[in-house]
């Protein structure tokens, strides 16, 4: 038996009809269309399948997508607007954190989650922060340094002004 | 997976109906341990009880009476991130934080890590030295028993059919109590405990041990309370050489196997050094900062 769920995506909402068995990565792969989310090990262990589920990150692997019905997903293609890269994305590129780019967009969604809640973080607190995120390319120094100098580049303006809203 | 029905009950009445109705149905709450083994066929339920849309379900709050509630879908990663947690129960916030990444913290449930009763589960020995209870909702009514008791062994607990896990109540410690646990694994993150040790101690004013607690993980079927280590500590005040002697009676209380991880042998030689450093860890903890700053 199917569920119908509505789920929004990157902003955009959808209804789709999903089996229970169905993961949200499968959902989102294979019912929607977005296939910038990876599957690699499948079982929790790698982080390629990392989204953002209301607000916290989540492997996509291991939520079925009944699971998420009513929920806000954010995925790798809801990180860039259509002029231009996010500050995380553009560090990876000019720092070289990417090679075979499998581990890619998993790694770029756990840090921009990572300086949405702490936007001056330690290297240790990088690490720690990527600790679900494998790659078996960059030997992850060209990945810490990316996000390091994405937490620079993220403009400070911009910031003050949200929080002079509240 | 192979495909099951998926119920999402809104009230307990309900979702006990559901695990009656439908005996080999299972319950599911963060997915972490159960959609992994269900992928791998080790598990194949025809239905499956997702708690985590149950009132108050991600419910962690505090109460001077009646202590810390955590419902059924409390994440590891609110445990972590809890002041509340982290200042009164340490041993227990600590655990949450060794778990997997932040991805799995933000999925994986406390409760669910009880359920799943693995030997090395990183929450169990925190919660069993603050004497935690897990309330249990049933065909038959409400009842309620130590975490200690409802594990029983590896990947078996107490529920019977249609039984489910409501919420943990952990007692309000007492004052001047404090709680550490640490876990050995090879790798920093990403890996289960090779030994956990979590440990917890009640000073009197004048800094006399009137209450400890001990439990080892990864060393037995089952987390293991070191009573033996226990009672040493009891009564007594925490000198170095106290704390070595409980440490050494623990290492031997432990019944570890080899495996792939480590040896018998490096485990219980572990469980010393680290039951020590949780014992000066949890009695720091227990000691009030005033004093702290003045000694
Ligand atoms: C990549 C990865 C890393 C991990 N690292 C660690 C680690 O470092 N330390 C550690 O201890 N664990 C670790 N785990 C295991 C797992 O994340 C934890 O055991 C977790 O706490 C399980 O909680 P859950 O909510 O995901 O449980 P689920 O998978 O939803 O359920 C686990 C079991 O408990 C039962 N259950 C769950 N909730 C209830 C309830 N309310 N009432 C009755 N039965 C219930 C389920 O039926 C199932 O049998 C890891 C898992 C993965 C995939
Ligand atoms: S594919 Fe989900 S964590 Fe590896
Ligand atoms: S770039 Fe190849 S796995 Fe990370």
């Amino acid at each position: 038996m199917t569920h119908d769920i509505e789920l929004t995506v990157n902003g955009v909402a959808h209804s789709v009809s999903v089996e229970p068995r169905k993961t949200l990565l499968s959902v989102l792969r294979d019912q929607l269309h977005m296939t910038g989310t990876k599957e690699g090990c499948s079982t929790g262990d790698c982080g390629a399948c990392t989204v953002i589920l209301d607000g916290k990150t989540v492997t996509s692997c291991l939520v079925l997508g009944v699971e998420a019905d009513g929920s806000d997903v954010t995925t790798i293609e809801g990180i860039a607007t259509c002029e231009e890269l996010h500050p995380v994305q553009e560090a990876i590129v000019e720092k070289g954190g990417v090679q075979c780019g499998f581990c890619t967009a998993g790694i770029i969604v756990s840090s921009v989650a990572l300086l949405n809640e702490n936007p001056k973080p330690t290297p240790d607190q990088i690490r720690r922060g990527l600790a679900g995120n494998l790659c078996r390319c960059t030997g992850y120094t060209k990945v810490i340094e990316a996000v390091t100098d994405a937490a620079k580049k993220i403009k400070k303006p911009a910031r003050r002004k949200v929080s002079k809203r509240k | 997976m192979q495909a099951f029905e998926y119920f999402q009950p809104k009230t307990v009445r309900e979702a006990v109906q559901a695990l009656h109705k439908h005996p080999k149905a299972m319950v599911l709450a963060g997915g972490t341990d159960l959609l992994v083994r269900m992928k791998d066929r080790v598990n194949r339920p025809p239905a499956v009880v997702d708690v985590k849309r149950l009132p108050r379900s991600d419910d962690l709050s505090y109460a001077g009476k009646t202590g810390l509630h955590i419902g059924a879908a409390v994440s590891m990663r609110q445990v972590e991130l809890s002041s509340v947690a982290q200042s009164r129960f340490g041993a227990i916030a600590q655990g949450a934080t060794f778990v997997g990444s932040i991805q799995i913290r933000n999925r994986a449930t406390v409760i669910g890590n009880v359920c799943n009763a693995a030997p090395s589960a990183d929450t169990a020995p925190g919660l069993i030295v603050h004497d935690a209870k897990v309330q249990i909702a049933g065909p038959k009514g409400r009842r309620t028993m130590t975490v200690e008791d409802f594990m029983k062994g590896p990947g078996k607990n107490d529920l019977k059919r249609g039984e489910f896990v409501l919420g943990i109540q952990v007692p309000a410690p007492k004052p001047r109590t404090g709680s550490a646990y640490v876990r050995h694994t090879p790798r920093e993150a990403m890996d289960i405990a090779v030994v956990g040790v979590g440990a917890s101690v009640t000073l009197s004013p004048k800094g006399i041990c009137t209450a400890a607690g001990i439990c080892l993980g990864a060393v037995a079927p089952v987390p293991l309370r070191a009573t033996k280590a226990e009672s040493i500590l009891v009564g007594q005040k925490l000198t170095p050489g106290k704390i070595a002697q409980a440490a050494l009676v623990a290492s031997d209380e432990a019944r570890p196997i080899t495996d792939v991880r480590a040896t018998a042998g490096f485990r219980r030689e572990m469980v010393r050094v680290l039951t020590e450093r949780m014992i000066k860890a949890a009695s720091r903890a227990a000691t009030p900062t005033r004093s702290r700053r003045a000694a």
